[in-house]
């Protein structure tokens, strides 16, 4: 029954948003502006019950026994709290602050794409072992073809106005394939967003 | 975006809701059940079914979309996979663990995941088992990795909007022995997740997902609706592609 009021509001809400982005009425567009400033608010009330949640969790796992206890919980509360602290005193729009900051996460988060660029070197090479069918040939096939095309070992070859258009075409291929995919996406998130409107998918329960 | 941009769009969407509705007044003989085999769900149906009996854990990732971006359409149908996923996971010893990496995201797993322990099995309930793992996309890989790694999971079922830096959880995932599905709508996701997990949706499949683990006739409407839409959409392109090269043929282009 909790749930009744709730899919009514959601319908309301975003038949209301849907009709101002295509219905130029002024009524509409500003309540539609209103709507999406409310749901900006909350989202952002969402994020800070969510670090409070972050914060839980990690608090939990440093005194839990047996295999879930992490110590380095300790080190990610001390740095919460830390910022936390330090941001409040000199306020987040601070240059000093947020240079001190930044100088930590950035090395942290280029670190991890270089963990990444090597993930998936060796996950390309483990494929073949994982699976061995002929997309996955086709697939390992296709990453080495188009490293070595855009490497520009190849460069040459565009002097030749034939070899030209070929690599022209070849390159367009990915291109494709990757349309074919968004469409198909595009059409799924119509039809998901279709269920919401229709109170038939409620990703809330109450 | 101009104005005939806007009407064709919204002509999508009104054949859209139209074949949908119908289709969900009308159902027809068709069910959830006369689907294609997708293989990846049937190896991710019994891996579930394994930590289950394992008595390990299943974890559950719903990706770093903000309730207000598009993106957030990929992690509504992971909250689909949460219901029967906590179901099956209730008959084991341990509860599911669900990850994001977005407040908004984090709150409803949460509802979610304790409606399900509400009508089952309230006091197995934890709720700090639908966790935020970093808001930054970056952020969320490194709070997961320790999931995997320290809490018994043996099956992980990643459905939401990711990254490239996804590829070192499946990383993770492999070298301790768990099992990993991967579904993202962004295309780079969906190739990384090729390379590096065991099992992968491809495409618009992700959207297809609810249909085959709910029984729901609106899922199957709205299956039914992405056929018959990405059918028209064939037509018109083709369609387009034909009518440019005879105009062109006929020099009228």
């Amino acid at each position: 029954m909790r749930g009744i009021p709730a899919t009514f509001v959601a319908v309301l809400t975003a038949v209301m948003i849907l009709l101002g982005y295509f219905v130029s009425l002024p009524a509409l567009e500003s309540a539609r502006t209103l709507l999406l400033g409310w749901a900006v608010t909350l989202v952002s009330v969402a994020a800070i019950v969510g670090v409070f949640n972050l914060v839980a969790v990690h608090w939990r796992k440093l005194f839990i026994p047996g295999r879930e206890r992490d110590v380095y919980s300790a080190f990610f509360l001390l740095a919460f709290f830390v910022t936390l602290v330090v941001g409040l005193w000199l306020s987040p729009s601070d240059a000093q602050y947020q240079h001190i900051v930044t100088s930590i996460q950035a090395p942290v988060e280029i670190s991890l794409m270089a963990v990444v660029a090597v993930s998936l070197a060796y996950g390309v090479l483990r494929m073949l072992q994982r699976r061995r069918d002929l997309m996955t040939i086709l697939f390992v096939l296709s990453v080495l073809f188009f490293l070595i095309l855009e490497s520009g070992i190849l460069a040459p070859l565009a002097y030749n106005p034939l070899l030209k258009q070929i690599l022209h075409l070849v390159n367009r291929i990915p291109l494709a394939g990757a349309r074919g995919i968004l469409l198909g996406i595009a059409l799924g998130s119509l039809t998901t967003g279709l269920r919401v409107l229709f109170g038939s998918d409620r990703p809330y329960r109450g | 975006m101009n104005n005939l941009d806007l009407i064709l769009g919204f002509l999508l969407l009104l054949i859209a809701a139209i074949f949908m509705l119908f289709r969900m007044l009308v159902p027809g003989k068709q069910t959830g059940s006369s689907f294609r085999v997708i293989p990846a769900l049937e190896s991710m149906r019994k891996a579930v079914y394994l930590s289950v009996e394992e008595g390990n854990r299943l974890h559950l990732s719903l990706g770093n979309s903000a309730l207000v971006s598009p993106a957030f359409s990929s992690a509504l149908v992971g909250f689909n996979a949460v219901e029967p996923m906590a179901q099956v996971s209730m008959l084991g010893d341990r509860p599911p663990v669900i990850t994001s990496g977005d407040g908004g995201l984090a709150i409803l797993s949460r509802d979610r995941l304790a409606s399900v322990f509400r009508a089952g099995a309230a006091a197995q309930h934890d709720p700090l088992r639908s966790r935020l793992c970093g808001v930054t996309p970056t952020g969320y890989v490194l709070g997961a990795i320790p999931i995997l790694r320290n809490e018994k999971v043996s099956t992980n079922i990643l459905m939401g909007h990711f990254g490239a830096e996804v590829a070192v959880l499946g990383e993770v995932a492999d070298r301790s022995e768990s099992y990993m599905l991967g579904a993202s709508d962004s295309p780079m996701a969906q190739a990384v997740m090729y390379a590096t997990t065991k099992d992968v949706l491809i495409g618009e499949e992700l959207y297809a997902l609810p249909a085959y683990l709910q029984s729901g006739r609106a899922f199957v409407a709205s299956v039914r609706t992405q056929d018959i839409l990405r059918w028209i959409l064939i037509v018109v392109m083709v369609g387009g592609a034909f009518a440019r090269l005879i105009l062109s043929l006929v020099g009228l282009q």
